[in-house]
């Protein structure tokens, strides 16, 4: 039976989806099309297909496949979304370019080839007919990139939330690159209100200014205390963004400033942790201003998973047949929609997809060498956990 | 002789003048129908005339009177533009209403009443036919409330070569509002933060464009200023943005922030752009930096005591008011940053009561308005014997 689902896998099939989803723009915000598009090829494979709109305009979109004897329910997921292009892109990032074995594009590996390797997989197990236990399914959510809406939508539907495992189509390619992660960092992301005192800016002793505050704050961020952890090691800290001062040219002493900083916390740092250090730095500065220091969506807690678990220890094997060499873990520094699935709800997780080349950057790329054995692994894992 | 001039001046007339004035609009961008009014008065004073598009739409107006025989060149004058309409006046900003005595109305001692005082002065000079050498003129500028661009116009043509130029800002040269012998500078800094985008979850793999403008704030007290025996230089941080526009988890690659400086006199915007580059090298910084400035940019300037427009001022305004002017090195930013700053210009500034210019319900004292006409009628006539 597998035998006829491996037979079935097409890398060509896998190539060309990819060049068609990395054409179709799906920046935060904007998934509707890739989700019709990825409905439209679940529908042809003979899956239950569906979409689920979070918000208007921005759909989840499953496939569901069920197995001929009751058993575990397994889900492939994904997220649509992608980051902006942003600038210094060589080629055109809505356009696939292959070139020496890569394929560049926004998505290419984060995370656009996990999908297509998904759909490959999807397909081979429909089209060939294979018996399985349980059920197979496949999930597309939006705004991973933003605030994951789209999982925590999935996760309030109680179909879902039942499920037995989820295999997480991310970029982790279990090699010293990206091993896979046992565990993942939990996130804050600092929400810093700086109120300074206004007053003629060719006077400026006369005012606080709220903008220099924020600055000197932003300046002494490698204060913060991260904790050592044993497996994860330390957090690390980063300024997104800052705003402040005259909205119509004036000269006048900012009274107001903020500024938001990502923080990646391990085992061992709680949210409250996270609040409390800050707040600790901001007062040893002994600033003029007020300061407001709060978080804002999203916010994870960090998790660690086990090995010894079902889905993880299918993936080990699976690993080892088709890479002819054991997987790499580590506790990752990283949010995905594991922190919900795992973390939040309990649903043991797994990541697998094929090797990253500068997600988030410019010129983005995935080397095409690891879609098939990507495409192979899904199969089997799928195969053996629903045996 | 003087006292001729000094007997034709008209509080009557300048109250006339100021409330025309007031009615009409002259927001800063507007300036327009104002300098035609101008022009229309001084050409009935018989002096010579002219308009001149300092910006598209935007005219400066000068009018000038020969005297006999040559001499030295005086000119009197100011801006045409008033602020916008702040929020909370309590009455009309463009119906002059006199009450008791106040005269109020937007522009009223910001500075259409210093205008109205000249232009009294200027009547009572020409009905008189009284005579003088070298040549009495008005200057009426664009922008002041701007970007000075009004007086940096009229340095290009014949008016920036006066020996000197009396502005009727509101300082009445008392303890209250002292005048200026020398006012700071200013240059805005406008600086570009360059860094390199990575994920957010590995800072380290990128260069974090706003933490590193955030180094350069956190140091700006080791900017060096020199020390000069008036002033004081100084900078303030106006404005800064950088990162995300619409929310993803990257490392910010750019980051901009504006900075005021106040310069003393003898800095130059180049040697300023210097000290910030000399800064931003100290810290050696993983990020590229680009220090560029924004405009306005104006001149430090700064005048002694013996200076001839100086003296005839303060004999002038001891004459009238019966004691000393009040001095004071000032920060304020005026037409006489460009006209000596950048132009070698003596300036003097003289007008009528400040009650809150750039508020609601401006006003003048209509008491404060003849003395300052006095005063300009004797410096007229002493700079130019």
């Amino acid at each position: 039976m597998l035998e006829e689902v491996l037979r079935r896998l097409d890398d060509a099939y896998t190539v060309r989806l990819s060049e068609e989803m990395i054409g179709i723009p799906s920046v935060t915000g904007e998934e509707e099309a890739l989700a019709l598009y990825i409905n439209d090829k679940l529908e042809s494979y003979g899956m239950e297909a569906g979409l689920e709109y979070v918000e208007p305009g921005r759909p989840n979109v499953y496939g569901v496949l069920q197995g001929s004897k009751p058993g575990k329910r397994l889900n492939y997921n994904a997220h649509t979304d992608t980051v902006p292009a942003g600038d210094d892109w060589v080629t055109d990032p809505f356009k696939a370019v292959i070139k020496d074995g890569r394929m560049y594009g926004r998505g290419a590996c984060d995370m656009k080839t996990g999908i297509a390797c998904s759909l490959n997989m999807l397909r081979a197990i429909a089209d060939s007919g294979a018996q399985f236990r349980g059920e197979l399914s496949f999930s597309g959510v939006i705004d991973q990139e933003a605030t994951d809406k789209g999982a925590w939508r999935m996760m309030e539907d109680p179909w879902w939330r039942s499920l037995d495992g989820v295999v997480l189509t991310y970029s982790y390619c279990g090699d010293e690159t990206k091993p896979i992660p046992l565990g993942l960092t939990g996130k804050v992301l600092y929400d810093v209100k700086v109120k300074g005192k206004a007053a003629h800016g060719f006077r400026p002793h006369l005012g606080v200014n709220a903008v220099e505050d924020a600055a000197r704050i932003i300046a002494n961020l490698d204060k913060l205390k991260l904790k050592d952890h044993p497996k994860f090691g330390k957090g690390t800290v980063c300024t997104l963004k800052t705003e402040g001062g005259y909205k119509v040219y004036s000269v006048v002493v900012p009274e107001s400033a903020r500024f938001e900083v990502n923080r990646l916390l391990v085992s061992g740092e709680s949210i409250e942790y996270a609040l409390s250090d800050m707040r600790r730095l901001v007062d040893s500065l002994g600033l003029r201003s007020e300061v407001e220091v709060g978080v804002k969506p999203p916010k994870y807690e960090p998790y660690i998973a086990s090995r010894d678990e079902p889905l993880m220890r299918t993936l080990h094997e699976v690993y080892k047949e088709v890479m002819s060499r054991e997987p790499l873990y580590e506790y990752a520094y990283g949010i995905t929609n594991a922190n919900i699935f795992q973390g939040e709800c309990g649903i043991e997780s797994v990541h697998i997809g094929p090797q990253r080349g500068d997600p988030h950057s410019p010129n983005e790329y995935v080397k095409l060498e690891w879609l098939p054995p990507v495409s192979e692994m899904y199969a089997r894992v799928a195969m053996s956990y629903l045996a | 002789m003087i006292e001729d001039v000094l007997s034709r001046l008209d509080e009557g007339y300048t109250l006339r003048v100021l409330k025309d004035m007031i009615r009409i609009p002259s927001v800063v961008g507007e300036e327009k129908e104002l300098a035609h009014y101008l022009q229309g008065e001084l050409d009935s004073l018989g002096l010579e005339t002219e308009l001149h598009e300092a910006q598209p739409g935007r005219p400066n107006i000068y009018g000038k009177l020969k005297g006999s025989g040559k001499g030295k060149r005086l000119n009197f004058g100011g801006h045409l533009d008033t602020v916008p309409v702040v929020a909370g006046w309590s009455r009309d900003p463009f119906t002059p209403v006199v009450e008791g005595n106040r005269i109020y109305g937007l522009g009223s001692n910001d500075m259409k009443g210093g205008i109205a005082c000249i232009l009294n002065m200027i009547r009572a000079y020409t009905e008189s036919g009284h005579e003088f050498r070298g040549e009495l003129s008005f200057g009426g500028v664009i922008d002041e409330e701007a970007l000075g661009e009004g007086a940096k116009a009229m340095l290009k043509t014949e008016y920036g070569k006066v020996d000197a130029i009396v502005l009727a800002e509101p300082n009445t040269a008392d303890e209250r509002k002292p005048t200026h012998l020398g006012i700071t500078g200013k240059v805005l800094y406008d600086i570009y933060v360059h860094g390199r985008a990575a994920h957010g979850f590995s800072p380290e793999e990128g260069v974090n464009a706003v933490e590193q403008a955030g180094v350069i704030l956190a140091n700006l007290h080791r900017l060096r200023l020199p020390q000069h025996p008036q002033f004081k230089g100084n900078t303030c941080t106006l404005k800064i943005e950088g990162g995300y526009k619409v929310y993803s988890v990257v490392v910010p690659a750019e980051c901009r922030f504006e900075v005021n400086r106040l310069l003393v006199p003898g800095e130059t915007r180049e040697s300023a752009v210097r000290d910030m580059e000399e800064l931003v090298e100290s810290l050696r910084l993983d990020a590229r930096v680009e220090v560029k400035t924004k405009p306005p940019f104006y001149a430090s300037y700064v005048l002694s005591r013996e200076e001839p427009i100086i003296q005839v001022f303060d004999w002038a305004y001891r004459e009238v008011m019966g004691k000393a002017p009040h001095y004071r090195y000032g920060s304020s930013i005026t037409d006489a940053n460009t006209f000596a700053g950048e132009g070698g210009i003596p300036c003097v500034h003289l007008g009528p009561y400040d009650g809150g210019s750039h508020q609601k319900d401006e006003y003048t004292l209509i008491d404060s308005l003849s003395p300052v006409s006095e005063v300009f009628a004797l410096m007229a006539d002493r700079f130019l014997s």
